[in-house]
């Protein structure tokens, strides 16, 4: 009866409608694979439209939000989609995809503490709502990732853990051991850091994550002694004496490449091809920082960009004013980009995407720093490193011993090497701000008695700039 | 056998309904049954049919004589007086020897046939000789032949009915020359053929204790032995032990040339024996008894605990569990333990005086419902072969349609949308009683693509998993059913050190001895380990390969250590997209019953725990970690501390924050406790972290 009522009427069956959405679902993924996106989102978008009472509706959300996220890089875009899966379509086989990719976008867009608990709200939920899905291990490991993002580390754990007990042979359990590892670190429990570390390269030796956790094992075996030492790396190419002109600056990238700026411009310390260099203006480079997923990125005057010219952050502006001579910068988890100008002679503070948010008050900072979301920034008076939290209030400072410090950094695990003296001490503080080294290069056998800058890799290996005599050294 | 049947049917008052699917069998059946009727006469037309036909035939079994002389007698009958003679005149051509006398017929009818082979057959008297030792007794077993037809075997002097007039005979015997010679027979008269044969070939011959044995000559086999030796060997056979029915008769290998020849003599259960001889030319060798000395084997058949089992080998049954130093032939057999919650079968080797000892674990068992299929879309009949495979289950195909065995639809039950079964499901189970139960049915999920959904479900769990399986990738199904089979490992050797590779370092750091362990005293952390079994040590994994029981040599800070790994509890991971968890739960908990090393039972306990765990069903996960029977007493690895951890997890689940906080607080005293395996992480650690949750 009703069939015949809807073969009258001209109406579709719902088993039609049905069918004419996978249809075009179907032909959206050919055109999809084959880079037709105009035309694939047509159908998707047509699904959406005209047949949004189909099964297919909420899976052609999934596949436009995952083309804006993915193709696009539109993660605002992509949002969209996912939360009107979220609200159109919760009892939906894509809800559960939806929910993972709008923690993940919140994760990685976020501009402040609310977002990521939002995002973490939004995931809990998710995992109280939907059961049996392909999304659960990814979930944790985000909650893990946001757990240590807003210092909740016993979350941060507890989620890592989760991953690790259910889901072994998931993709992220290497990355979140190595997450679990630094947070265990950072809450003091130092030898079950040890032990992760050695877990991961146990049962996941071939993962990626397996070297990183070499390197990171370096840095904790160097903690874990009562006494820290250092040995020069004959082997490093930049010690060779007079090999630059006047070095002024190192950066080191998470996968070990080495910049050096000298009078003569930025040059590469590796052992392979050195990555090309494409800046418009050489001359105005002032240094390096490093972004939040570990790239060397090129400090100027005006901007911070790329290795390959592309900019990150330019036009920076405090009260109506381009910065034009910025010594100094840093990218933090947030992307906030903590801004030193010899004009401003403050750090001021931008969002992600260039807005000025505040300055940090250090009248005649000299250096600036990130670990993680707090920005660190070396006071004018050389006397003590101010530790800025997420909210950018001052939540601490080291500075015990420290006399005209020139230069410091942090590794991995948020321990912190400074430069003072003059250059012509270094001090090793745990991430507790302990004390826990101190070379005097002057009066020690090292092969240079003052140095100008510093950096540190991701193994603790120490570098050295010594501008007179033409070198970068490594000590390991 | 039908030759039997009939010569009984052929007797008057025996009926039968018994028919031979042979057309002349069943004609002479049916003319038999008319015979022996009150239309008697209706049957001649039907028994000369038969004889007409027969006679045409050039060659005749033995059956078909059988048929034509007794359709001929028949026929004789039912015409008598006026046809009579004329058919048994054809009787007697067909078979000059026939014996009218012995059949229970009418005496005028018995004495017409005899005064008529009186007029028609006379009789031969023949006695051959050897030409070579003429003084011997006359030559048996030869064939006689008259006119190209076989009459019968000498016996001796032989007596033989052949029809009167000019007959040629032909005589054959093996290793002699063809007899052949024309004769004359008169009716009613005796002709007496005889003669010698001279040998062209040797022939050896044997007797063999016991009887049926292979005989090989140079390789090939001759034939077995068979009978019981004649009585003019008892004496030769007393001599030597034996009675006369414990030897064969005589076996003879024929057309031998001169020369020397390997005999060889074969029987199972016996040593083969091999006999060289050396053969003259045209001779009959008589060889001693060839005596063969019988072997034996033995089998232990045992099982873990006091299981009862019934014991078969190649289907005989030979005692209940345990078995010990059972007797039995060398040799390839199936050996079966059926147990009351399952079957043991195994492919075994008996080797000759060696005692094989079996130890039996039942193999867990599959109901395999099938594949219920749309209109007009067979399923790939592969999957039925695919199930068939299986070696480490038993499958059972079960018609799901069966209802007086399966009293609830699988598909209804399985494919609900809960994934849980009910009650229903377990009374399904239970007269089936088998440890997995698989059903699939083929779906549509897009409009032109099909896809295999299969659950399975094992009543130790209340969770059905199902797999859907588009059909363009068929193959992910064979693979996943071919996972059914792969080993679970469910222990691991460890030396009792923690390690790390730091960069920039050679070899590994030790993080961590465990004390009590193998390691323990003999490093310490902080220690390198630069190389194991002399190979450079580069990655922890690497420690992880060692197998135990097995020492290892390890280089620790430049000195030599030689250490004996232990074996510990391993967690099997959960991963139901490679390993059916269903599955792996049925395996396990026999694993949990019967495997021969108490670890592995005790490991296969806790995993099967474990699992169910992940499967949901926390309240039977929960009754084995805290079986107060089931104790992990061990230092370190997965212990006791383990059980209450995931005892804790269990409460979680339940909703019984706690005792969930009082066992977390129990694993917690666990300091080498570990999850995984004893490399794995501290239960300790995790358990603290749990309890900052509650």
């Amino acid at each position: 009866m009703f069939w015949t009522i809807s073969f009258v009427l001209g109406l579709p069956l719902a088993q039609d409608l049905n069918e004419q959405a996978e249809r075009l679902y179907t032909n959206a993924g050919t055109f999809m694979a084959a880079g037709k996106y105009s035309e694939a989102l047509a159908d998707l978008q047509k699904i959406v439209d005209s047949y949004h009472t189909t099964n297919w509706a909420d899976k052609a959300l999934l596949e436009i939000g995952g083309y804006y996220l993915n193709v696009k890089n539109e993660p605002l875009t992509a949002l969209q989609y996912f939360t009107k899966i979220q609200d159109n379509y919760p009892a939906s086989e894509s809800a559960p995809a939806a929910y993972y990719w709008k923690a993940f976008i919140l994760d990685a867009s976020a501009s402040g503490r609310s977002d990521l608990e939002n995002a973490t709200a939004d995931l809990i939920r998710m995992l109280n709502l939907y059961s049996d899905h392909d999304w659960e291990d990814g979930a944790l490991f985000l909650l893990s990732r946001l757990g240590a993002r807003l210092r909740e580390y016993p979350q941060c754990l507890n989620h890592a853990q989760r991953l690790e007990f259910g889901f072994p042979g998931s993709r992220f359990v290497p990355a979140a051991l190595l997450l679990s590892s630094r947070v265990a670190y950072l809450s003091g429990r130092d030898q079950e850091a040890s032990l992760t570390l050695g877990r991961l390269q146990t049962r996941y030796s071939d993962s990626p994550e397996a070297e990183t956790a070499a390197s990171y094992m370096a840095i904790l075996n160097r903690f874990s002694g009562p006494e820290l030492s250092y040995q020069l790396d004959r082997n490093f190419p930049g010690s060779v004496p007079k090999k630059y002109k006047n070095p002024v600056r190192v950066g080191i990238a998470a996968d070990g490449l080495v910049g050096i700026l000298d009078g003569s411009g930025v040059h590469f310390a590796t052992t392979g091809t050195p990555p090309t260099l494409r800046l418009n203006d050489p001359d105005s480079v002032t240094g390096f920082c490093v972004s939040p997923q570990g790239e060397l990125l090129i400090v100027a005057e005006d901007r911070i960009s790329r290795l390959d010219g592309r900019p990150v952050f330019s036009s920076l502006r405090v009260s109506g004013e381009g910065l034009r001579d910025i010594s100094h910068a840093a990218i933090d988890h947030y992307n906030r980009v903590y801004v030193l100008d010899s004009d401003l002679k403050d750090v001021a503070v931008f969002d992600r995407n260039g807005s000025f948010l505040k300055l940090l008050q250090v009248p005649k900072a000299t250096a600036v720093r990130v670990f993680e979301d707090s920005a660190w920034v070396l006071s004018g008076d050389g006397a003590s490193i101010i530790e800025f939290g997420p909210q950018l209030e001052r939540i601490g400072a080291v500075s015990s011993g420290l006399v005209n410090a020139e230069d410091f950094t942090l590794d991995p695990y948020g321990n912190i090497y400074a430069l003072f003296d003059k250059g012509y001490k270094v001090a090793v503080f745990d991430h507790q701000k302990n004390v826990r080294a101190q070379l005097n290069l002057k009066a020690g056998s090292y092969p240079l008695k003052q140095a100008d800058a510093i950096a540190v890799d991701q193994t603790g290996a120490i570098y050295l700039v010594d501008r007179r005599g033409g070198s970068v050294f490594r000590f390991h | 056998m039908t030759w039997l049947f009939l010569l009984l049917f052929a007797q008057q008052d025996i009926v039968t309904t018994d028919l031979s699917t042979d057309t002349v069998s069943l004609d002479f059946e049916r003319a038999v049954a008319k015979y022996n009727s009150i239309d008697r006469d209706d049957a001649k037309p039907m028994f000369e049919q038969i004889a007409d036909s027969l006679e045409q035939k050039t060659e005749l079994s033995d059956e078909e004589q059988f048929i034509l002389r007794e359709s001929l007698k028949f026929l004789g009958v039912i015409t008598y007086p006026g046809g009579t003679a004329g058919f048994f005149e054809r009787l007697v051509k067909v078979d000059p020897g026939y014996d009218m006398s012995s059949q229970k017929l009418s005496p005028k009818i018995v004495k017409i046939f005899d005064d008529l082979k009186a007029t028609k057959v006379g009789q031969i008297r023949i006695g051959l000789s050897d030409a070579s030792d003429r003084g011997s007794a006359l030559l048996s077993d030869a064939t006689v032949a008259v006119d190209g037809k076989i009459v019968g075997l000498t016996q001796g002097e032989t007596m033989l009915y052949v029809l009167a007039g000019t007959r040629h005979i032909e005589i054959e015997k093996p290793n002699f020359d063809v007899f052949q010679k024309d004769i004359v027979v008169q009716a009613g008269k005796v002709t007496t053929v005889n003669g010698v044969m001279y040998r062209n070939s040797s022939e050896l011959v044997f007797m063999t204790v016991p009887t049926g044995v292979k005989v090989f000559l140079e390789g090939v086999q001759q034939g077995t032995t068979e009978g019981t030796a004649p009585i003019t060997y008892a004496e030769t056979l007393l001599r030597a032990g034996f009675t006369p029915s414990q030897a064969s008769d005589l076996f003879s290998v024929n057309g031998v040339g001169p020369g020397k020849y390997v005999l060889r003599f074969e029987k199972p259960c016996y040593k083969t024996k091999k006999v060289e001889v050396e053969v003259a030319q045209n001779e009959r060798r008589v060889y001693q008894p060839v005596t063969m000395e019988p072997v034996y084997s033995y089998v232990d058949v045992t099982t873990a605990g006091n299981t009862a089992g019934i014991v078969y080998l190649n289907d005989e049954r030979i005692g209940s569990l345990p078995i010990r130093a059972y007797q039995a032939c060398p040799g390839e057999f199936t050996l079966k333990v059926q147990f009351t919650d399952g079957q043991f079968i195994k492919h075994i080797i008996l080797e000759e005086g060696k005692t094989t000892s079996v130890v039996a674990e039942p193999l867990p068992s599959i109901v395999w419902f099938g594949v219920r299929e749309e209109a007009n879309q067979a399923p790939d009949p592969n999957i039925d072969m695919w199930m068939k495979d299986l070696k480490t289950w038993n499958v059972s195909f079960v018609d799901p349609n069966n209802t007086r065995l399966v009293q609830h639809d699988p598909y209804d039950l399985f494919f609900n949308e809960s994934r849980s079964v009910s009650e229903s499901a377990m009374s399904m189970a239970r007269p089936l009683g088998a440890d997995l139960y698989v059903v699939a049915r083929v779906v549509r999920k897009k409009v032109v693509i099909r896809f295999l959904e299969v659950a399975f479900w094992t009543p130790l769990s209340k969770k059905v998993k199902v797999y859907s399986i588009d059909f363009r990738e068929i193959e992910k199904f064979k693979e996943l059913l071919q996972n059914l089979d792969m080993p679970i490992k469910l222990t691991h050797s460890w030396v009792g050190a923690r390690l790390a590779k730091v960069e920039g370092q050679n070899g590994c750091k030790i993080l961590e001895v465990t004390p009590g362990s193998p390691l323990a005293g003999l490093a310490v952390a902080g220690d390198q380990i630069t190389s194991l079994d002399g190979k450079f040590l580069n990655q922890p994994s690497q420690l992880v390969q060692i197998s135990s029981n097995k020492t290892v040599n390890l280089e620790i800070n430049g000195t030599n250590v030689t250490v004996t790994p232990v074996t510990c509890i391993a967690e099997f991971p959960f991963n139901p997209s490679v390993f059916c968890p269903q599955a792996v739960v049925a395996r396990l908990d026999k694993l949990s019953k019967y495997a021969p090393d108490p670890l592995v039972q005790q490991s296969a306990k806790f995993n099967r725990a474990r699992y169910q765990f992940f499967l949901g069903d926390y309240q039977q996960a929960f009754d084995t970690f805290s079986d107060n029977s089931f104790k992990l007493s061990y230092d370190y690895g997965i212990n006791q501390g383990t059980l209450f951890f995931y005892q804790g997890l269990c409460f979680r689940r339940l909703n019984l924050s706690a005792e969930a906080r009082a066992s977390f607080q129990k694993a917690t005293q666990y300091p080498e406790g570990t999850l995984f395996d004893a490399y794995g992480p501290k239960v300790a650690f995790w358990a603290e972290a749990q309890l900052q949750q509650l």
